[in-house]
């Protein structure tokens, strides 16, 4: 078995050039952009596993998976560069969402298989990550968002899971996302309204929702 | 008065998206409707509390935190990382060509530059069949005639078959190293994609116990898989991971985008490939030509 060798992560502010050619490369699938990539990113990620429990292969698997999956955010466009910072701006918050989503995923995946609950799963500890957050507040969270990203898979149109998602995570006006996807505002806001109704219609089923009785059924 | 639900539906959830006569329809009805108002109004609220509050510290400060047994840890996990990517394999590369380099520079050492890099080729090609072979949990994929009177975990059908027509049903079989969640892709002769196992993308894989001669569809299923549509080459795609939830949704979304844009199915299979490698492990597929 190869012996591991040391590693530092790159210590050195970017400068504005080298962020935005590293995410272009990510999105490119360049493997020196990924090497990088993972270089610089990897213990900060590493550092929340640990703070979020689990023994040594457990969250080195979480790390893997919320750093494959920041990859793949990259690849289906649900990063817009905007200027300088906010790549890493963005990474800080979406590599915390997904350390806490695997978490989440591992104790769904135990209660499945009919795991007993361990010390484990209620050690978690968010000081200095979440601020003065309450964390089971914050694992609702986390809930919710899995629950929208769930629902926003499942949409049949790319064009539409695209624009919902620049519009409820990136939080960007229509024009933003009309721009940023090279179509009319018209299409864009036709995306929207079809896969705002599929998207919530998803919701109402997975979050057990109460329809109305007057027929506002999912 | 379905159709008349329907449209209050439609008109409620797109509240935000609607022109000002719809709009207008809309909240007379959410005026006359509380649970529908009470409904509206929670499903903002969830999509506006979905994101969570927390983040990573800036990356320049973690290092320094981590005590030496977890900055051990994080580095051997690092590590692993790259080598499932198949980046530490380009690192040894990249520091074996600067030996190279290094050697062909060293004048006593010239007249073996030829021979020592043939030796250090042939290693590293070594080196990295043994990675792959201690990577790949699926072995041994084969496509194998479907029997009906299949019974347990051993199927009666062994033997490879030469030519496959239209309608012929068929199983893969295939032995696994360590448990594991495999899912079956299918790439069809224009390059169409499709998730053969399990049926529904969203479903959480079934774990496979590991051991040899294990088939898909599982013996228990009512599905019977057979060969459909245009004759032509028929390419067949497995990759266990270490989860039951890989993310099989967005792989089908994408490689089904990427059969769409792509007219040569070669880059269907190779794109196909990627995501798999990514989300679950290395890939392992077997081809068969199906006649008419």
């Amino acid at each position: 078995m190869p012996t591991p060798e040391p590693t530092t992560p790159a210590r050195t502010r970017d400068d504005p050039g080298n962020e935005e050619r590293l995410v272009a490369g990510l999105i490119a699938g360049d493997r020196s952009a990924i090497a990088e990539f993972l270089e610089r990113t990897h213990h900060a990620v590493y550092g929340l596993a640990i703070r979020v429990g689990g023994d040594p292969e457990t969250r080195r698997d979480w790390t893997h998976e919320a750093l494959l999956g920041l990859l793949e955010d990259l690849r289906r466009g649900r990063f817009v560069y905007r200027g300088p910072g906010s790549f890493w701006a963005w990474f800080r918050k979406r590599a915390y969402f997904r350390v806490l989503d695997e978490r989440r995923r591992c104790r769904r995946r135990r209660e499945r298989e009919g795991h007993a609950a361990t010390d484990e799963d209620g050690d978690i500890d968010l000081d200095g990550y979440a601020g003065t957050e309450d964390p089971l507040r914050e694992l609702e969270r986390v809930e919710i968002r899995a629950a929208i990203e769930a629902c926003l898979d499942k949409l049949p149109s790319a064009d539409q899971r695209r624009a919902l998602w620049l519009l409820y995570a990136e939080a960007r006006p229509y024009q933003d996302i009309a721009d940023t996807m090279a179509s009319s505002l018209n299409t864009v806001r036709s995306w929207i309204r079809r896969g705002r109704i599929l998207l919530r219609k998803c919701l109402m089923v997975t979050l057990d929702l109460a329809a109305p009785p007057d027929g506002l059924d999912a | 008065m379905e159709r008349e639900h329907d449209r209050w539906r439609e008109l409620i959830l797109a509240h935000e998206d609607l022109g000002v006569d719809e709009r207008a329809a809309a909240d007379d009805h959410l005026a006359a409707c509380e649970d529908c108002r009470a409904l509206l109004a929670r499903l903002r609220e969830l999509e506006k509390a979905a994101a969570p509050r927390g983040q990573l510290p800036p990356l320049d400060t973690v290092a320094p935190a981590l005590s030496p047994p977890l900055q051990a840890e994080a580095d051997a996990s690092l590590h692993t990382l790259r080598a499932r990517l198949g980046l530490e394999q380009e690192r040894t590369a990249a520091q074996g060509e600067t030996a190279r380099h290094s050697a062909g520079r060293r004048a006593p050492l010239r007249r073996l530059g030829v021979p020592l890099a043939l030796a250090a080729g042939l290693v590293f090609v070594a080196v990295l069949a043994r990675t792959d072979r201690e990577q790949s949990v699926v072995r041994g994929l084969r496509i194998l005639p479907f029997s009906a009177d299949r019974g347990g975990a051993q199927s009666t059908a062994t033997t490879p078959r030469p030519v496959w027509h239209t309608g012929d049903a068929f199983v893969l079989a295939f032995d696994l190293t360590t448990d594991s969640y495999p899912a079956v892709f299918h790439v069809g002769p224009s390059g169409e994609v499709s998730l053969l196992h399990p049926m529904d993308a969203s479903a959480p894989l079934p774990r496979l116990a590991a051991g040899r001669g294990r088939e898909l569809p599982l013996a228990g299923e009512r599905s019977v898989w057979a060969l459909e549509g245009a004759p032509g080459p028929e390419t067949f795609l497995v990759a266990a991971g270490k989860r039951p939830d890989p993310g099989l949704p967005e792989v089908l979304a994408d490689a089904q985008t990427l059969a769409q844009t792509t007219p040569r199915r070669q880059e269907v299979l190779a794109g196909l490939v990627r995501l798999l490698t990514v989300r679950l492990g290395p890939v392992q597929t077997v081809e068969v030509e199906h006649l008419p």
